[in-house]
């Protein structure tokens, strides 16, 4: 709940700062995932970004409430302008190191996830190649689990943000959950399996499975699934179990758009609501049995 | 533990380095303060003296200083050098300083380390491909002629010179006063080094003037063990052994008490971490090697 509460206010806050935000992380993913969305999925969430673009305006707007028409949008101009140049002097002083290894991620398909593409990523953001360094000892390492957090925290923001889920049963949710995250590393898919390798490699486990769950809990969060007792850890571990397995279909899949991927998830996901429906007719079988057997002993006596 | 180690100084190694003496015993020390100090093992002598002796315990050294290294830490010290390079992980395009490089054991290593990544393509021949690598270049810096002499050597056998393409150039002066221009290089590193120096301070300030935006500054060098058990055999065999084994393989024993004495004196991890800071290093990070008897500190010029 904590983590989730944090990333609520810093996206309300990012949506403060920056109008294009939320337009950007939206255009990314019709660009990347073409094939998934219906037209009218498609009509619908960019009528959502806008809306939520006017809101963004409405609240400038409300901050300058004792100006004029005129006034509010030369003002808002004016802010935007003062922000952008401060973003951009911020740019030019602070070192990021996500800034190096979002330029490094054009490199990847050249050079895979090594430090390598790290060090060109380096030279293009106008530093040395040794600064490639700086992002740590296994910069390959590093630069993969940079892509899977960035993939995890904008399929998050796609799932609250937009209506794309308004009206699904639980199990299209889900599904479609899986194909827009999968969507993600349709760019890298070449050079995939190295990162598989690298996330799962024994010494890297560690900082990798809470990546994993983030995006497990971030799906079923936005499922809506409420559960709270042992159902909370079998639906985890099941949804994990269903992507790593869907990414390892898809490292092969070599079908138009993927289509035999998409099919592979299709089918998954019918499967884990099976498991999860017999789940609970076993339970909710056993635990008749058990009743009707105490009540009878009950009543023996 | 303290007095034993004063015991070693006062009484069975009290003739240490004597012949420095002639410039500034202890006892004018305390006469004349219009001097500067600073201790050169564990004596204290002029400011102005420590560099000509530093350098008189180089020249000593030179021309057997790799077979003593190798004898002195048993083969370790080439391990430790390793990990250095492995840690800086230098690509095409790195443009090494190799402060108190003297026979260029950090240098080969960088160029070797050039040469093997898969990427390496230089421009060789009257027609060279449209991709080649970047250039990348070594530059060893000494305060010790005849250490570079030596080194040159070795360049020329190796097939390493100012024209090929990881070059090697090297360069006598003082580290506290770089002969070159800002922003110049991308990686400095000091491989045993900076403790000879009289003002570190100053060694790091110009260390960080000539580095580019982006560099890395590296730095082996011994440092303290923090565990009081092993830091004891340490001490032990350091002060017993090494003094001996420079006698019977270089016949020069008070070089090498002065080397052995003045590991103890340079500061430990954290204080040179903060002394890196000072000089206006960010991301200032160590890691020890072999229990802490060496560390690599690693900063950036950002």
């Amino acid at each position: 709940m904590a983590s989730l509460s944090r990333r609520f206010v810093q996206k309300n806050l990012s949506r403060l700062s920056l109008i294009n935000c939320g337009i950007r992380s939206n255009s990314s993913f019709y660009r990347s995932s073409p094939s998934l969305l219906s037209t009218t999925r498609i009509q619908s969430s960019c009528s959502s970004s806008s809306s939520s673009l006017f809101n963004n305006q409405r609240f400038y707007c409300s901050v300058n409430n004792n100006s004029n028409n005129n006034n509010q949008q030369i003002n808002e101009s004016q802010q935007q302008q003062q922000q952008e140049q401060k973003q951009q002097q911020q740019q030019q002083q602070e070192f990021s190191k996500d800034k190096i290894l979002e330029s490094s991620l054009q490199f990847v398909n050249l050079y895979g996830w090594t430090s390598e593409a790290v060090s060109k990523g380096c030279i293009e953001m106008g530093y040395p190649p040794v600064t490639q360094g700086i992002i740590g000892d296994n910069s390959g390492f590093e630069l993969a689990l940079y892509f899977i957090k960035k993939c995890n925290k904008e399929l998050f923001d796609q799932l609250s943000e937009s209506d794309l889920l308004h009206g699904l049963s639980k199990k299209d949710k889900v599904k479609l959950a899986i194909k827009s995250r999968l969507s993600m590393i349709k760019p890298y898919q070449s050079r995939w399996s190295e990162a598989m390798q690298l996330l799962a490699n024994p010494k890297n486990l560690q900082t990798t499975l809470p990546t994993m769950q983030t995006l497990v809990d971030d799906i079923w969060h936005a499922v809506g699934d409420r559960s709270s007792d042992f159902d909370w850890y079998a639906k985890r571990a099941l949804l994990a179990a269903l992507y790593t397995s869907s990414e390892l279909f898809m490292l092969t899949d070599t079908s138009p758009e993927h289509s035999n991927t998409m099919r592979f998830v299709d089918d998954r996901v019918e499967d884990l609501i099976k498991t999860i429906k017999l789940k609970n007719d076993v339970e909710s079988t056993v635990s008749m049995a058990v009743g009707t057997f105490l009540n009878t002993i009950h009543k023996s006596k | 533990m303290i007095p034993s180690l004063r015991r070693l100084t006062t009484g069975t190694y009290g003739f240490v380095s004597r012949r420095f003496f002639t410039t500034a015993t202890p006892k004018d020390n305390n006469t004349t303060n219009e001097q500067p100090q600073t201790h050169f093992g564990f004596q204290t002598v002029n400011k102005n003296d420590k560099e000509s002796m530093v350098k008189e315990v180089f020249d000593n050294v030179s021309s057997s200083y790799d077979l003593m290294n190798d004898v002195m830490s048993m083969g370790i010290h080439r391990l430790w050098k390793d990990e250095l390079i492995s840690t800086l992980n230098p690509t095409p395009g790195s443009h090494l300083l190799d402060v108190a490089g003297g026979t260029g054991d950090i240098s080969f290593r960088f160029l070797e380390k050039i040469k093997q990544s898969p990427y390496y393509l230089p421009a060789i021949g009257a027609n060279p491909p449209k991709n080649t690598s970047l250039p990348s270049s070594a530059t060893v810096f000494d305060i010790n002629q005849s250490m570079l002499d030596q080194g040159k050597k070795r360049g020329i056998l190796n097939g390493y010179n100012e024209t090929t393409d990881p070059s090697i150039d090297w360069v006598q002066g003082n580290s506290e006063n770089l002969p070159f221009k800002d922003e110049t290089f991308n990686c400095y590193t000091v491989s045993f080094g900076i403790r000879n120096c009289t003002n570190v301070d100053q060694v790091l300030k110009e260390a960080h003037r000539v580095l580019k935006k982006g560099g890395r500054f590296l730095c082996l060098e011994f440092s303290q063990i923090p565990n009081p058990a092993l830091r004891y055999m340490y001490d032990t065999y350091s002060f017993n052994v090494i003094p001996v084994m420079g006698q019977l393989v270089v016949g020069d024993r008070d070089s090498y008490q002065y080397l052995v004495e003045s590991i103890r004196k340079f500061p430990d991890q954290e204080t040179f971490a903060d002394m890196m800071r000072d000089a206006g290093f960010q991301q200032v990070t160590y890691k020890n090697l072999s229990f802490g008897i060496c560390a690599i500190h690693s900063g950036w010029k950002l």
